[in-house]
């Protein structure tokens, strides 16, 4: 009975996030962006050309293989100790995506358990929650990093923390805000109708209504959390050597500029790309998980 | 001897304090609901009339203390529901329901038709695992629900579809009272009968009580043995369904019966034979002085200015707040 | 007596893109607007009543086809002309008003100055001369101060008022139609009947023919010389308004007449149309209204009726229809 609308395919159909990512260049791009580190954080010892601590004096400061003078082993050339940049580069995504996925989601859980509750309860606990996150925007980032580093040992755990912690206001702010559109939905009075306790509406009815902001938001926050790590690694107050991140390369290959701008700009353009792929990837997931896109089906 | 009430409501006030805007603003209050007070037996239908900002939705949802009432009783079986607590109005609330105006924001997109009417029996801890399934198909045939469409999610279903889980949703705890808050007003012409009648039959089935929020008289009077209209937070006038259309006395309800648009155009009436009501609805926040109504009404007089009628009883079971109830009355008797 | 044509739509057609191709939401919907008359297009919503209104002004969506065999307005093809003339005509010589005044009104402005800006483009007048043409018009539409108005901004109105100014607005340089999407349907009862009124009388004002689209069979009997009733992306049925409420010869308009709940509703349950409006990507074969009508049978699953004129000036899309639906009506 039912006419099968336009020239509808009858053959496999790919889902349905699939063809809409396929259809978006940007979101595309930015999916093999993360793909690509994800992988390279994963499989690091697999990837890696070479040993990313090997010191080879006889190979110092060798220009990336595309240039004049180039060695094709050293893919993207050598740093002053003669480490293998690309395969530091390799390593070094295991660190920016150790701290931008777990500090976002230290993150996430302390700013969405403070949102749902300061929006669903309102009242004094609001105002107590809102005034706690002026507070903590109000204190620089690095500053808190400094103390903190020169309190505890300074590593990958210090650095989740000090990121986390002042990354929990965005999702707290975020959150309340949309809790306190939801508790307006009739659905949410329909459940206080019915006599549900309070426990249930937050999970049942409200937690996973906001969930794919929640999922966009985290997105954006990971490349934040990745940048916030570099700088801190550049200044010091982050990763230590032997351990290798993109920031203590790029604070280390600043002392080359001049004569082999290679050691810093490589780690500076892997960071810029994948800050980008993520970027892209949370704006192509934002428009996927709008309701309004979700097309006549 | 006092007839056995369901519903008791005893001079309801719900205001809200808004706050000023800008420096030095002293905060407001706005008095949405003020002074209502009306009965009702199992079995009837209350309608409320009137158009935005007249208070009826506030009147719902306090009511069925989704707001929390200023002053006045709630008698909900005899018991005051006012003033009751969270825990002890957790007892009450599965006898009386609601039925929301808006089917795409009524139903939390994120869950299953079946988990969303079993929800309430889940929630009382009434039924569990097969029976459970039970009710709930049984309860999808009851509203007219293709038992197959159990395990879909809202957004597969259309408006008028999406009222009808609503509605299983509300009847899952056998209610006594079900508060419907404009639920046509959202639906296609076609489907609001069908769902109109979808409630009558129910009525009749289970002797439920209603209460019809409108800002139609059509629909309301199809479906109310009673009727109350609503201007400003007040109820002007209230009787009996028949009594109304046949002897409606505060201007207001005239007004609201010339406005309606009659679908027949043999019986348009020439340019200016209609007597529409003038005027805007004045902001609730800054009511009129004396009678709410007087800037709007073609019978005014100089009284109406400064005093504000009381909802009095002109005739049996006819309460009117006018003081001149007769002037514009189609037919009233009196003077 | 005869009218002149103003507005010509010949064979429209429009499609939207989505994920799954391309799914047909206006089909060869065909009609005119004469001089000095109100159509009225009535259907319920997805019938494609308010997506044939933004098809004329140019207006759909970006996802949205418009393909016509031609609009013909005042003697122009308006799929033809140029963005430049398209922009002249529109504001000067076809206006819109829509269902929601608030979002069609820029709120950081005054309502003077949008009125002003509106005479101004269409019209070599000084700003003095247009302030004044504001306040005249602001007075025809029965705004109580207009003095005062035009130095308000858009959110410090009622409903209603902003329904007036939008009037004002789309009437301001006395458009030969003005096409009005639901210019009732979000305002209170009292208020609608206030602004139908106005909107008759200053048509005749005005000389302007308007094309009304509501999903209200009452607003219809009220104010419409002519109707268009549509269902599911087609034209069903159209006739003189008098002749169609007397008579209605399509099942579906029939239906919608029997399930609008009148005030002098008998008792008892109420007329309904069984079944749900199809959505667009799963149009039934055959007529599209089959599935709900009492009166489809073998035939009817087969092929689409074409829209036939059964009696002067009046057309219905129904195999039924041409016994004028007498004995079924």
């Amino acid at each position: 009975m039912k006419k099968t609308g336009q020239e509808k395919k009858t053959a496999y159909r790919a889902p349905r996030w699939l063809r809409m990512l396929w259809r978006s260049k940007t979101g595309l791009l930015g999916f093999v962006i993360v793909a690509v580190a994800v992988a390279c954080a994963l499989f690091a010892p697999q990837l890696a050309p070479y040993d990313p601590n090997a010191i080879n004096p006889l190979n110092m400061l060798k220009p990336p293989a595309f240039m004049e003078g180039g060695d094709p082993a050293f893919l993207l050339g050598t740093d002053n100790l003669g480490h293998d940049i690309l395969s530091r580069l390799i390593y070094g995504a295991r660190v920016s995506m150790v701290i931008g996925i777990m500090s976002v989601v230290l993150a996430g859980v302390i700013g969405t358990a403070f949102g749902l509750l300061a929006g669903y309860y309102g009242g004094v606990l609001d105002a107590v929650v809102m005034r706690i996150t002026d507070a903590f925007h109000s204190i620089p980032r690095m500053l808190l990093a400094m103390v903190a580093v020169s309190l505890m040992k300074a590593g990958i755990g210090t650095l989740v923390l000090v990121i986390g912690v002042t990354g929990w206001i965005t999702y707290a702010r975020l959150i309340r805000s949309e809790v306190l559109v939801l508790k307006e939905r009739e659905f949410v009075k329909a459940a206080i109708t019915i006599g549900t306790p309070d426990y249930i509406i937050i999970f049942r009815h409200i937690l996973p209504n906001v969930f794919s902001s929640f999922i966009v938001v985290s997105t954006l926050a990971v490349a934040t959390s990745i940048i916030a790590e570099t700088s801190l690694s550049f200044l010091g107050l982050g990763i230590q050597p032997p351990d290798i991140s993109w920031g203590g390369m790029l604070s280390a290959g600043r002392n080359y500029l001049a004569t082999n701008w290679w050691v810093a700009t490589m780690p500076g353009v892997t960071l810029t790309l994948t800050v980008l792929g993520i970027m892209f990837l949370g704006n192509w997931l934002r428009d996927f998980m709008d309701p309004h896109n979700q097309g006549l089906e | 001897m006092a007839e056995e009430y369901l519903l008791e409501v005893r001079h309801l006030d719900k205001f809200f304090t808004i706050k000023g805007g800008g420096l030095g603003k002293k905060p407001e209050i706005l008095r949405a609901v003020s002074d209502v007070g009306f009965c009702l037996k199992a079995g009837e239908t209350l309608g409320i009339v009137g158009e935005s900002g007249c208070g009826k939705s506030t009147l719902g949802n306090t009511i069925i203390r989704l707001l929390d009432p200023t002053s006045g009783e709630i008698l909900f079986q005899g018991k005051d529901l006012a003033k009751m607590k969270k825990r002890e109005l957790a007892k009450y609330r599965p006898d009386m329901q609601m039925i929301f105006q808006d089917p795409y924001s009524s139903l939390n997109p994120r869950m299953r038709v079946f988990d969303i009417i079993a929800e309430p029996l889940r929630t009382h801890h009434i039924l569990a695992g097969k029976e459970l399934e039970e009710r709930v198909l049984k309860l999808m045939e009851l509203v007219g629900l293709d038992v197959s469409y159990v395990s879909r999610y809202p957004h597969e279903f259309s408006g008028g579809q999406r009222q009808r889980i609503g509605i299983a949703r509300a009847l899952a705890l056998k209610p006594k009272l079900i508060i419907c808050d404009e639920p046509v007003s959202a639906l296609d012409v076609s489907i609001q009968a069908q769902i109109l009648n979808l409630l009558r039959q129910l009525q009749e089935k289970f002797n439920l009580a209603y209460i019809f929020i409108a800002h139609g008289l059509p629909s309301v009077r199809h479906i109310s043995s009673k009727i109350a209209v609503m201007y400003l937070g007040k109820i002007v006038e209230m009787t009996s369904r028949d009594q109304l259309f046949a002897h409606p006395m505060h201007p207001y309800t005239l007004g609201l019966f010339e406005a309606i648009p009659i679908p027949d155009p043999s019986l348009r009436k020439p340019d200016g034979e209609r007597e529409i009501l003038k005027g805007d609805i004045p902001n609730a926040l800054h009511p009129p002085s004396g009678c709410y109504f007087h800037p709007r009404c073609p019978y005014a007089r100089e009284d109406c200015r400064s005093k504000a009628p009381a909802l009095k009883e002109t005739m049996p079971g006819h309460f009117v707040a006018c003081h001149y109830p007769a002037e514009g009355g189609g037919g009233a008797g009196g003077e | 007596m005869k009218q002149e044509t103003l507005l010509q739509v010949e064979k429209l057609n429009a499609y939207f893109k989505t994920e799954d191709g391309r799914v047909q939401a206006v089909k060869d919907v065909s009609f005119q607007v004469k001089k000095g008359e109100l159509l009225a297009i009535v259907g319920e919503s997805g019938c494609g009543k308010s997506l044939t209104s933004l098809s004329i002004m140019g207006l759909t969506a970006k996802n949205c086809q418009v393909e016509a065999e031609g609009i013909e307005f005042q003697g122009e093809d308006l799929l033809k002309v140029s963005p430049r003339r398209f922009r002249q005509l529109r504001g000067k010589e076809l206006a819109m008003i829509f269902q929601e005044p608030l979002t069609s009104l820029n709120p950081l402005f005054t309502i003077g100055y949008q009125l002003m800006e509106t005479i101004r483009l269409h019209n070599p007048v000084t700003k003095k001369q247009a302030r004044e043409m504001a306040v005249e018009v602001l007075k025809k539409v029965e705004i109580p101060r207009p003095e005062r108005i035009i130095m308000e901004y858009p959110n410090a109105l009622s409903g209603g008022m902003r329904q007036r100014v939008m009037i004002a607005m789309a009437l301001v340089n006395k458009p030969s139609l003005l096409i009005a999407d639901e210019p009732t349907t979000a305002l209170d009862v009292t208020i609608q009947a206030q602004i139908l009124f106005l909107m008759k009388h200053l048509m005749k004002e005005y000389h302007t023919s308007i094309m009304f689209i509501t999903h209200d069979l009452g607003v219809v009997a009220e104010v419409a010389d002519r109707v268009m009733v549509m269902y599911a992306g087609q034209v069903v049925e159209e006739a003189n308004v008098y002749d169609l409420f007397n008579k209605p010869y399509h099942p579906y308009t029939k239906g919608l007449m029997d399930s609008t709940i009148k005030v002098d509703q008998k008792e008892g349950l109420l007329a309904t149309i069984s079944g749900t409006v199809p959505s667009l990507a799963e149009m039934p074969e055959g007529c599209r209204f089959h599935p709900r009508c009492p009166l489809a049978g073998e035939e009817c699953k087969k092929a689409c009726p074409e829209l036939r004129e059964v009696e002067p000036g009046r057309k219905v899309r129904c195999i039924h229809g041409n016994t004028g639906g007498k004995e079924n009506g």
